[in-house]
């Protein structure tokens, strides 16, 4: 028998039930009823005897060892033995139940201690809009929840990030080392000083290398480090749920990361969308015995095609319409450079025909065409309001279609290969007569290989026809037919490629 | 598209089918590139190609001019009507070797 702290605690959790049992042993004619330990009595009633006397006693035994024993004195009826034994059970059984009870509510209270820790721990990261500050907060947060004194967070990036509370345990190498192993093995491993001590640093006794996946890919690790307690079965469950809990919030960062770069490149799309337009005309020419309309419609936000016009006192009027290989920032970029080296070339040479322009540009764009791998259809005209003609080359450009008043509207094919292709160009002047009524469109092939929702082209026979069917009218509005005309043959199937048009006529002066 | 080829005589020849479209584009790109470090003689047989983009034919010219650059030469051989009208209006068939059947393309190779 002994009489330990847990005894006394015992006597006193239990003295109101013990004081019940006393009162029914002195009602029915005992005169001492007491609890009995290693060093005397622990309580007793109604009060110690003065002499021994002979006792009936049963003993409380715990665990298989007798702690302590219910004495009755002054009291010789059979079955009293019995009487006693059962009280002494009872007794223990109620503590039992009663340790049972403080055991769960503790239990309860630890679980909610989490509950609330992997809620705070969740919370704090929730607020983060970094990877590396939703690392910090996740070892910060979530070492209370796991009970350990060190926590290291280790997620794959460029660079990888790193995050360690209270203090660095490991390098990142290490870390990295750690993940590898659980890639390779598969899942968590534990690690304790007995077996593994050259890897647990700082006194630490115990180690929980748990996987953070994000839909079952592996990006990081989470290392849990205890001076005293093992991990046991509960811990790697609540490792788990933290893990779980941090990879949902690292999945929200890395959205949110990407719908901000993914803003970020709209954004700069659309500036140089504005770029793209600025670099349009920014008004209709004025020239004497022509009546001019224009418009570019890009596909994507930004596109390969573009159209120019080049007016100088006492210079016939140039204008040109373009179309870059391919769709987007490259098409765009390159669509820039030969817009402005056109323009460049019409404007320095002296009195240049079409073929000069071209042949020029050809020349300067050859090698980068080449180096890059793309090309351009490129059509220069030339208007001479004396002669009353268009002379033009065409760098094979289509459609091109002209129209001369009354009569049926035609195809201008190409004579030379689009700019880029050949070292040298190809291409040579023609002339067409420009009258009043007479029309010229311009156009690239957005137009003419639009299709429906069947796959059907709109074609080069269609817009001939349109074209004709619209001679006698204004050159806007014969613009403006074209767009309509060719989106509602498209209707409900995206435009597939830029859409851009010079329309002449010629006018009375 | 698919792609199929086949050695002769220190040529490739390459047998297209289907759409040959930017989203296609990339892959002729690279076998280009590839069958060119071993040989500059290429003839594509382009007799099952129904629709052919601008991209592609950037490709092509890309293609054409490496293969001269090694004095060699990319042909083409089997255009379907819609498609050779495509060379025409951009003009390509004055830059690009195009023949009617696989033999006289394999024979202006050499």
């Amino acid at each position: 028998m002994k009489t330990g702290p847990s005894l006394i605690q015992f006597v006193q959790q239990h003295r109101a039930h013990l004081a019940a049992l006393a009162q029914a042993w002195l009602e029915t004619g005992a005169n001492t009823f007491g609890i009995y330990g290693e060093q005397g009595w622990l309580a007793v009633w109604p009060q110690a005897p003065s002499v021994t006397q002979p006792a009936v006693c049963a003993p409380l035994i715990i665990n298989g060892e007798t702690i302590a024993e219910l004495w009755v004195i002054g009291i010789q009826q059979p079955g009293i033995q019995i009487r006693l034994q059962i009280d002494a059970d009872t007794l223990l059984r109620m503590a039992s139940l009663e340790a049972d009870l403080e055991r769960m509510t503790n239990e309860l209270i630890t679980s909610q201690d989490q509950l609330v820790a992997l809620f705070t721990m969740s919370d704090s990261m929730r607020s983060r809009l970094r990877l590396d500050d939703a690392l910090a907060a996740l070892t910060r947060e979530s070492s209370r929840a796991l009970k350990a004194e060190a926590v290291c967070g280790y997620l794959v990036n460029d660079p990888p990030l790193v995050a360690q509370d209270p203090q660095p345990i490991y390098t990142p190498e290490h870390l990295r080392l750690f993940l590898e192993h659980v890639e390779q093995s598969g899942g968590r491993f534990i690690l304790n000083a007995a077996e593994h001590g050259n890897v647990l640093p700082h006194q630490m006794q115990h180690a929980l290398i748990e996987p953070i996946l994000i839909r079952e890919k592996l990006v990081g690790i989470l290392v849990a480090l205890r001076l005293e307690d093992p991990f046991g079965s509960h811990d790697t469950k609540l490792m788990r749920a933290v893990c779980d809990q941090a990879a949902a919030q690292f999945e929200n960062v890395m959205l949110y990361q990407e719908s901000l770069l993914r803003t970020r490149m709209q954004t700069e799309m659309q500036l140089a969308k504005d770029v793209q337009l600025h670099l349009l005309p920014q008004r209709l020419p004025s020239v004497s015995g022509l009546d001019v309309a224009a418009a570019a419609l890009p596909a994507l936000q930004v596109g390969g095609d573009f159209y120019d016009f080049i007016e100088q006192p006492g210079e016939p009027f140039i204008f040109t319409v373009g179309d870059v290989t391919g769709k987007g920032m490259p098409a765009a970029m390159l669509m820039a450079m030969i817009r402005t080296l056109m323009r460049s070339k019409a404007r320095g040479l002296n009195r240049p025909s079409p073929v000069d322009v071209l042949g020029a540009v050809n020349d300067e764009m050859y090698d980068d065409f080449t180096e890059i791998g793309m090309f351009a259809t490129a059509f220069v005209g030339q208007y001479d309001p004396r002669e009353r003609v268009v002379y033009y080359a065409n760098a094979g450009h289509s459609p091109v279609i002209y129209c001369p008043a009354g009569g049926s509207a035609q195809i201008l094919e190409a004579d030379g290969t689009a700019i880029g292709v050949l070292p040298v160009c190809n291409c040579e002047n023609q002339v067409i007569p420009f009258q009043p009524g007479d029309v010229l469109v311009v156009g690239t092939d957005g137009f003419s290989e639009a299709h429906n929702a069947q796959g059907e082209l709109f074609g080069n026979e269609r817009l001939c026809a349109l074209i004709e069917s619209l001679a006698d009218q204004p050159a806007q509005h014969m613009l403006n037919e074209l767009y309509s005309v060719v989106a509602a043959f498209g209707a409900g199937h995206a435009q597939d490629d830029d859409q851009t048009v010079i329309i002449l006529k010629g006018v009375r002066d | 598209m698919d792609v199929t080829t086949q050695a002769v005589n220190g040529a490739v020849i390459a047998k297209l089918n289907g759409r040959f479209d930017a989203l296609e584009a990339p892959k002729l790109t690279s076998w280009i590139e590839k069958v060119t470090e071993r040989t500059p003689h290429i003839v594509l047989n382009m007799d099952g190609v129904n629709f052919i983009d601008s991209t592609a034919l950037s490709v092509l010219v890309k293609g054409m001019k490496r293969c001269r650059q090694l004095q060699g030469d990319l042909v083409i051989c089997g255009l379907q009507k819609q498609v050779r009208v495509i060379f025409e209006l951009t003009r390509l068939d004055k830059a690009l070797n195009i023949y009617g059947d696989e033999l006289q393309a394999l024979q202006s190779l050499g």
